[in-house]
């Protein structure tokens, strides 16, 4: 009966081809609408370091203002000082330790003539790409030798790759980075891209991977050009570069991989012996003194998802539920101009089941088609997002969220705008209407 | 074939009761030929849709075919209804956007027979009234009676055991309504049951039997001895066998 259903329901969309086209749009239109702000809502409450949530941490130390609390988050800074960065990564106690910082650095081939032009640099230890499971094309991070040394070695993007090297293998090339040789001993492929960007939430959460990364420690050695966030409370007096890497400034994202209980344990009990000794010379009056977050309270305590995001979802909701209704609306309208034919039928033989089915049979092929042409609608809406704010290039895209739920609400826009004109078509009774045709 | 007794049919609004069949009581048996007649408000309709298990009613029974079908439920009188009983409406009711051919095949896609079945059965029936080089033209494409034709082979295709008619010829003028009338005498003739409703007491008379309703009650009935000519005078029409006024 399945295919008598299919049938009826073609021709009867057939025969009303303008209100077939309205009921569509109308859930079309609500769909495009939610799949687009669920799609980014997705992307942006997600937590791409899921898998690791339990063995991963950001540091805060809280070095901050005896007199007031930091202004911001848990009331904790969310960046290190250059000393206590350097203490962490020191004490080698934990599995993985990485200390970073966001620069702006220029970049050119050695022998080009152009004006160069710079790009964003992660200066960071090389835990960083076994942390963040980053993932090469070619080569990979440089030795632990190069961390300490720090030696001139540099891993760059693809789209840097593409750019100076024609994306060719480019290992043991050399590039100029701010006027200085760096050899290049990985590529990280472009399709790596932590959204949000867990690890560095100072800046904008949703912004791409760096062009470039080079060890941390040649920030000890002069002051590049900075493009993270910088928040000192003390009134110091800061005259030069090593002045400012001992000041009270916090510039610096600390993160440590814990990979058992144990581990844990040793590595909280040094930050509190460290602590101690640092209170010993007038530093952390605060309490507490310092907090481990995992990826997911990491970016709870940042608000990436704002309240703003919620409600825009909320609202999305009820746009939708206000377009099924009025699908609804007209689908009753139209079914129950039909009622003659369906009190036919029933006087035919047909049961009310059938009736029900038949009609909805109908519905939900309005209700696929509108949730098809939601879609197409909403990548058209996800692409104006991109066009419009850069910043949300790598939340607006379509993936796996989209496609489910737009199943999803394809079989919810069917039943709900369905539903109720099939159970009342399929409810009247028939003798009514058999005189009157 | 069918048989009912004391039924009773109340329909209720917020304001008033109104009593559409009180203490009914009818029996027509198989292979007969019967009429039902009464004013306006009798109760006709309301015995057609009863004896079409399309309504329910409050007090009473009622076989259908030797089976009792007073208290059954939706889907069991909807299968009744499409296998034993043909409906034949004063207003054809063909669906307007259905060709002929699917107009006919609408009782048989409920009955689940196959495709091949139900285009055979189609074509039978049309052949029968003689539509089936018409088998893909649309209702309005057709005059009244030959709509009114249709409607009979839509009735007929599945083999019913008896045809219903609710004023099957109220919107055809004499000659086509001589055509309807002289065909359903053809199928009563091949042994199948008719009930039909008329207000015309001329095709009362080509019936069995006259049934006549008056305030939902049985009040009078009439058997013919024989059929007659639909432009005959009162006289030779329908001589009476029997009378009986209840």
């Amino acid at each position: 009966m399945w295919k008598y259903y299919l049938r009826l329901s073609l021709h009867s969309l057939r025969n009303t081809p303008v209100l077939s086209l309205l009921m569509v749009l109308a859930i079309a239109t609500g769909i495009a609408a939610n799949l687009t702000i669920l799609t980014m809502h997705s992307v942006v409450s997600s937590n791409p370091m899921a898998h690791k949530n339990d063995r991963i941490f950001a540091v805060q130390l809280n070095a901050w203002d005896p007199e007031r609390e930091y202004f911001a988050l848990n009331a904790i800074p969310p960046q290190v000082t250059y000393q206590d960065a350097k203490a962490l990564y020191d004490a080698h106690l934990a599995d993985e330790t990485v200390i970073m910082r966001k620069a702006g650095l220029t970049i050119q081939l050695p022998e080009s003539t152009e004006l160069p032009s710079a790009h964003a640099t992660r200066m960071t230890t090389r835990d960083f790409f076994s942390m963040f499971d980053v993932q090469f094309i070619y080569g990979g991070p440089w030795g632990k030798n190069t961390d300490d040394g720090p030696e001139y070695a540099v891993v760059l993007s693809e789209g840097m790759n593409n750019k100076f090297f024609k994306g060719e293998n480019s290992l043991g090339q050399t590039i100029l980075m701010d006027g200085e040789l760096f050899t290049v001993v990985g590529v990280i492929s472009d399709k790596w891209q932590l959204v949000p960007n867990v690890y560095d939430l100072n800046n904008l959460p949703f912004e791409a991977a760096a062009d470039a990364y080079i060890p941390f420690f040649f920030s000890a050695a002069k002051p590049y050009q900075g493009w993270g966030n910088y928040q000192n409370w003390s009134d110091e007096n800061i005259r030069n570069h090593q002045e400012f890497l001992q000041s009270e400034t916090v510039w610096i994202q600390a993160w440590v991989s814990l990979n058992s209980a144990e581990k844990r344990q040793e590595f909280t009990q040094f930050l509190e012996n460290y602590i101690s000794t640092q209170k010993e010379q007038g530093r952390f009056k605060r309490s507490p003194g310092y907090q481990l977050n995992t990826p997911q309270e990491w970016l709870n305590i940042n608000k990436v998802v704002s309240k703003d995001n919620n409600q825009l979802l909320m609202i999305s909701f009820v746009f939708l539920m206000i377009c099924l209704v009025n699908s609804t609306v007209l689908m009753l309208a139209k079914f129950l101009r039909k009622a003659p034919e369906a009190g036919i039928r029933r006087a035919l033989g047909a049961s009310r089941h059938s009736i029900f089915f038949q009609h909805l049979t109908e519905a939900f092929i309005v209700g696929v088609a509108g949730a098809l042409l939601g879609l197409l609608l909403s990548l058209g809406g996800l692409a104006a997002v991109r066009a419009l704010y850069s910043n949300y290039e790598n939340v607006a895209v379509f993936n796996g969220v989209t496609v489910v739920a737009a199943i999803f609400l394809a079989l919810l826009a069917s039943l709900l705008s369905g539903f109720l004109p099939a159970w009342r078509i399929s409810h009247a009774a028939p003798a009514k209407y058999l005189k009157t045709q | 074939m069918l048989k009912m007794q004391s039924v009773k049919k109340i329909y209720r609004t917020d304001m008033i009761e109104t009593h559409a069949l009180r203490d009914f009581n009818l029996e027509v048996k198989e292979g007969e030929f019967v009429a039902v007649t009464g004013p306006s408000g009798s109760g006709k309709t309301t015995f057609l849709n009863i004896a079409g298990l399309l309504e329910t009613f409050e007090e009473g029974q009622y076989w259908l075919d030797g089976n009792d079908v007073s208290r059954l439920n939706d889907n069991i009188r909807s299968k009744l209804r499409n296998e034993k009983i043909g409906f034949i409406f004063q207003g054809f009711n063909l669906i307007s956007d259905l060709n002929i051919f699917d107009n006919v095949d609408v009782p048989l896609r409920y009955r689940g027979f196959s495709s091949a079945e139900r285009k055979k059965r189609i074509i039978n029936a049309l052949e029968m009234v003689g539509l089936a080089a018409r088998a893909r033209h649309l209702p309005s494409q057709l005059s009244g009676g030959q709509q009114q034709r249709v409607a009979i082979a839509r009735a007929l295709a599945g083999e019913p055991k008896f045809l219903l008619a609710d004023e099957p010829t109220g919107n055809l003028d004499s000659l086509m309504a001589r055509q309807v009338m002289d065909m359903l005498e053809d199928i009563n003739k091949n042994g199948m049951t008719v009930v039909m409703v008329t207000h015309d007491p001329d095709l009362a008379r080509r019936a069995h039997r006259n049934i006549q309703i008056v305030d939902g009650q049985v009040t009078d009935f009439k058997i013919y001895e024989s059929y007659v000519d639909s432009t005959h005078n009162s006289d030779a029409a329908g001589k009476k066998v029997a009378e009986n006024t209840i």
